[in-house]
């Protein structure tokens, strides 16, 4: 029957289970308007699809060399859009569609198409040509003599660049090459991240100059991709670890492969029913909680063993019935309720893991105690190691005012280192689950990169297309009042690539005409030392101007002004955005106010501010959600034990051990986050669960050697879990790992002092 | 990049074959060593330059100093007074309205002629192999030394430059522009420290 019903749920969960990558799952839905813009941006902008490469080991040239062959097959690569190394050749593919546009560009090229406009221009272009620059200077000079093109290029330059060495960027040290590049897929899509990581990495074994050269890459899509796959790795070699530990830990106590056997199958008909509800629920499980969901039914693994370390020569499993069913009962209950709470955080991932969690230790609870116990071999009877002994049935005798006098000095103690220490700890930095070294190797390409700070930008929301270009042109005077002011050190705005339709109508409606133009530059060019018939192609290019179709985001398809229009330009579910990061702000305050006084009302939005505050509030809501969680089962320990003193001493030790783990994480862990708060979780489920065994044992007067011993078995193969996780590479599984190794051992703590054997009991 | 390699190493050996026949009289590695023996040298220079787009050409006058291994100074005294430094990879050109800074890495066609006129200056083949494709012709006496840029980018822009001069002397540089512009720069060899 249970084995058919393993089978069918294997069966389901082969057709129907669907593991999600998507990393969205474990940011907070809903939130005000800029947390789901920047929600999204993390998972959609172009920016977040940028990589950032270096490549050293080797003499500049060689570097230089390496980098140029690389760019070219990046930029034929299927799986990138874009690539760039700052050479001339990638300079020079942006430049046709530039200088096309060039007199819809450049703000005030009419102006300078008047006589003097143009007897100014033809003036500073001969004095040029006169210099030892006059090489550089020349370039573009029948086509363009009042100088758009050199204006544009200026124009363009970025407020920082890297350097340059043997025409293309370098780090600051020079110790090597630097690229960007831009992959197609979005920075979500894990395998076509992964993808594109792999064509990167043999591209560049295919053309670096020679074998000891070395590449590194960082982007926020393959920092997303590597996530996935070093949690899922962790993940793994932490389940194995443990699985074995336990397995050892099980047959030292049992000494029977049959019963070690038993104990994993009610985890695994859990881990298995929470998969099957997940997935009939959300149509697929995210990696993510199904590494941290199996951990927790790892929790499933105790119930077994609740049941049959009682059941020893003296009893027959009718009689371990009788004598655990209120704990036992009560402990999954607890479980699954507290579980139950992440329900109500809000956030994807959680709520599949409090689905995945309490289900499956229902259905844990459920076999371990109708199925296990029937396939028991009829032989088989727990012997106690060491009974017989004398002595072992008393309680230890620990006076009431003593325990007291304990409980206070442990709280005190830990209060105070943790006192004047920040209880909350919102940094995005930590919350992320890559290992540091990933972490910093990104901030390490990004400040040899000198890429643009794009943390705070102004944020302009429109219905469409060209309303958004408007209402940005419209902000730029703010912008520019708080540069002249000093408020500001400067921004770089969409209008600048893509003017609104308005705007290009505007300037292309000066542009004299050709006849016009004509005799004006006659004028001008009259007693130049040019030639009367030099600028032929100014004549012939201003002209085309005046009838060349408007610009579009698509007229820079596949350039690096393209990939600058993607990255400021673009639209979600709520219409079209256009962000202008701005450099260097002084005061945010002030500049918030006076952008919202702008007349279409842009808003400020710092991403590092933004990022820590919704992890905050989500943070706030799983704290909610906990709060929730131990009332729900502390009213269900006053039901289920009928006196309200007797759940105030079950939930005691459970709440001790949590705010004890909780004041060391704030005095030596730095802080809590919002996944120490799910192991506080887990601890205080863990802390019920002994309180009521404890509770129960006390109050039928059992032997204190069989309790001891029930909860050392159950205890010792959490924290041997739990212990494997604290040493994992990933900082949010360590966090887990150590906050419950900590939380179960103080809860062990916590119990001893507070549950008591009644007086009659202790007196026998 | 493997055919690229390949192509440059036919021109290489193209250029080898070149010069192999009047290796007898005259070769490149015999003018590098002439000049390598050169610490520093002052010029005066006559300018002229042919612009399409000019009527009459402009015409330019001053003086040259060269420092081994990389220091060149150029000093326009007219049509207007300017002074360009080249030292290293950096340019630095001052004129009566300001000064301004390059990276010559940055700039690859000024990092392209910089290297013609240095790399000659300095005898230092290799440097000149990089950018160019080299040939040489006449004898110590009077030689010619054509160089043709291997870099596409740059060949859009410079056709040829011709170096010439007798025995460590350089008297003449042509630049020939595609779309045919020119700039002759005429050498008066005034100074010379040997070691």
């Amino acid at each position: 029957m249970l084995a058919l019903m393993l089978a069918a749920a294997i069966a389901y969960l082969a057709l129907a289970m669907r593991v999600d990558r998507d990393f969205v799952a474990f940011l907070p839905q809903g939130g005000d308007a800029g947390q789901q813009f920047l929600a999204r941006q993390l998972r959609d902008s172009p920016a977040a699809r940028l990589v950032l490469v270096r490549v050293s080991g080797d003499s500049p040239r060689v570097l230089a060399a390496t980098s140029e062959a690389l760019r070219a097959a990046l930029a034929a690569d299927p799986h990138f859009a874009y690539a760039s190394n700052g050479s001339l050749a990638a300079g020079l593919a942006d430049l046709p569609a530039l200088r096309s546009a060039r007199y819809i560009l450049s703000p005030g090229a009419a102006a300078r198409m008047s006589v003097d406009g143009l007897r100014d221009a033809l003036r500073r272009r001969y004095e040029a040509l006169g210099s030892s620059m006059a090489m550089l200077e020349k370039r573009w000079l029948a086509d363009d003599p009042t100088g758009e093109t050199l204006a544009l290029l200026a124009l363009l330059q970025p407020a920082s660049a890297p350097r340059r060495e043997e025409g293309v960027w370098f780090d600051a040290a020079g110790q090597g090459a630097m690229l960007i590049a831009q992959t197609r897929a979005s920075a979500s899509q894990a395998q076509a991240q992964q993808a594109a990581m792999q064509a990167l990495a043999a591209a560049f074994v295919r053309v670096r100059a020679s074998p000891q050269l070395d590449v590194e890459y960082s982007s926020p899509g393959f920092l997303a991709a590597r996530s996935e796959t070093s949690i899922a790795r962790d993940a793994e070699r932490v389940s194995w670890m443990a699985s074995l530990g336990i397995v050892a830990i099980l047959c030292f106590v049992y000494r029977s492969l049959p019963i070690v056997l038993l104990c994993a199958l009610p985890a695994l008909a859990g881990l298995l029913a929470g998969l099957c509800a997940v997935t009939a629920g959300f149509g697929g499980v995210h990696a993510i909680t199904l590494a941290f969901g199996a951990t927790l039914i790892g929790e499933a693994v105790d119930y077994p063993s609740y049941v049959l370390t009682r059941y020893t020569a003296a009893q027959s499993i009718g009689d371990v019935h009788r004598d655990i069913r209120r704990p036992f009962v009560l402990a999954i209950l607890t479980t699954a309720c507290g579980a139950l709470a992440f329900l109500a955080s809000g956030v994807d991932g959680l709520v599949q893991l409090g689905v995945l969690t309490s289900c499956g230790i229902v259905v844990s609870g459920l076999v371990a105690w109708w199925i296990v116990p029937r396939l028991v071999p009829a032989q088989w009877r727990f012997h106690i190691p060491g009974a017989g002994a004398g002595g072992d049935g008393r309680w230890p005798r620990v006076r009431g005012g003593l325990r007291l006098v304990l409980l206070g000095a442990i709280t005190l103690v830990l209060a105070a280192f943790a006192a004047g220490k920040a209880a909350w700890n919102d940094d995005p930095s930590r919350m992320s689950p890559l290992p540091a070294a990933a972490i910093a190797l990104d901030q390490a390409l990004r400040t040899a990169a000198a890429a643009p700070d794009v943390s705070r930008f102004a944020l302009v929301r429109a219905p469409d297309v060209e309303t958004a270009l408007q209402r940005t042109e419209r902000l730029l005077p703010a912008l520019d009042a708080a540069v002249a002011a000093g408020a500001l050190a400067g921004y770089d705005s969409v209008t600048r690539y893509l003017p609104s339709m308005a705007t290009q109508r505007a300037r292309v409606a000066v542009l004299p005409d050709e006849a016009t133009l004509r005799e004006r530059l006659a004028s001008a060019v009259f007693g130049s030392p040019f030639r009367s018939d030099a600028f032929a192609p100014f004549l012939r290019d201003v002209a085309a101007a005046r009838v060349a179709p408007a610009l579009t985001p698509a007229s820079f398809a596949g350039t690096g002004v393209g990939l600058r229009i993607a990255t400021l330009l673009g639209h979600d579910a709520d219409g079209e955005w256009s962000i202008v990061p701005l450099r260097g702000v002084k005061d945010a305050a002030a500049l918030g106010t006076r952008l919202r006084a702008a007349p279409d009302g842009a808003e400020l939005v710092d991403l590092h501010a933004r990022t820590a505050t919704m992890f905050s509030q989500f943070r706030r809501r799983t704290l909610a959600a906990i709060v929730a969680g131990a009332l729900a089962i502390t009213m269900i320990l006053a039901v289920g034990l009928h006196s309200p003193s007797a759940a105030a001493q079950a939930i005691a030790p459970a709440l001790l051990g949590a705010t004890w783990t909780a004041l060391g994480v704030i005095a030596f862990g730095g802080g809590l986050s919002l996944f120490h708060l799910i192991a506080l979780m887990l601890v205080l489920g863990i802390g019920v669960n002994y309180a009521l065994f404890a509770q129960g044992a006390a109050t039928r007067g059992d032997a204190w050697r069989s309790l001891a011993l029930t909860l050392g078995v159950v205890s010792g193969t959490t924290c041997f879990a739990f212990g494997v996780m604290a040493t994992s590479a990933t900082p949010v599984l360590r966090a887990i790992g150590v906050s419950v190794l900590a939380g179960t051992l103080l809860t062990l703590v916590a119990c001893a002092l507070v549950v008591s054997p009644p007086a009659r009991v202790r007196a026998a | 990049m493997r055919r690229l390699g390949a192509w440059r190493a036919m021109a290489l050996a193209a250029t080898l074959v070149a010069t192999a026949a009047p290796a007898l009289a005259f070769d490149l590695a015999e003018l590098a060593a002439s000049r390598q023996r050169v610490m520093e040298g002052t010029a005066r220079f006559h300018e002229t330059r042919h612009v399409s787009a000019l009527a009459a050409p402009v015409e330019r006058e001053g003086t040259l100093l060269y420092r081994r291994p990389d220091y060149l100074e150029m000093n326009v005294e007219s049509p207007r007074t300017e002074r360009m430094v080249i030292n290293g990879r950096t340019l630095r050109l001052t004129t009566p309205s300001g000064e301004r800074t390059l990276a010559l890495d940055s700039e690859p066609m000024l990092l392209a002629w910089t290297e013609s006129l240095r790399a000659t200056l300095a005898g230092d083949v290799p440097a000149l192999e990089r950018f160019f494709a080299t040939s040489l012709s006449g004898d110590s006496g009077a030689w010619k030394l054509t160089l043709e840029p291997r870099e596409a980018i740059l060949r859009a822009q410079i056709a040829s430059i011709v170096i010439s001069g007798a025995g460590d002397a350089i008297r003449r540089i042509e630049m020939r522009e595609q779309g045919g512009d020119d700039a002759v720069m005429d050498i008066a060899p005034q100074r010379m420290r040997l070691p």
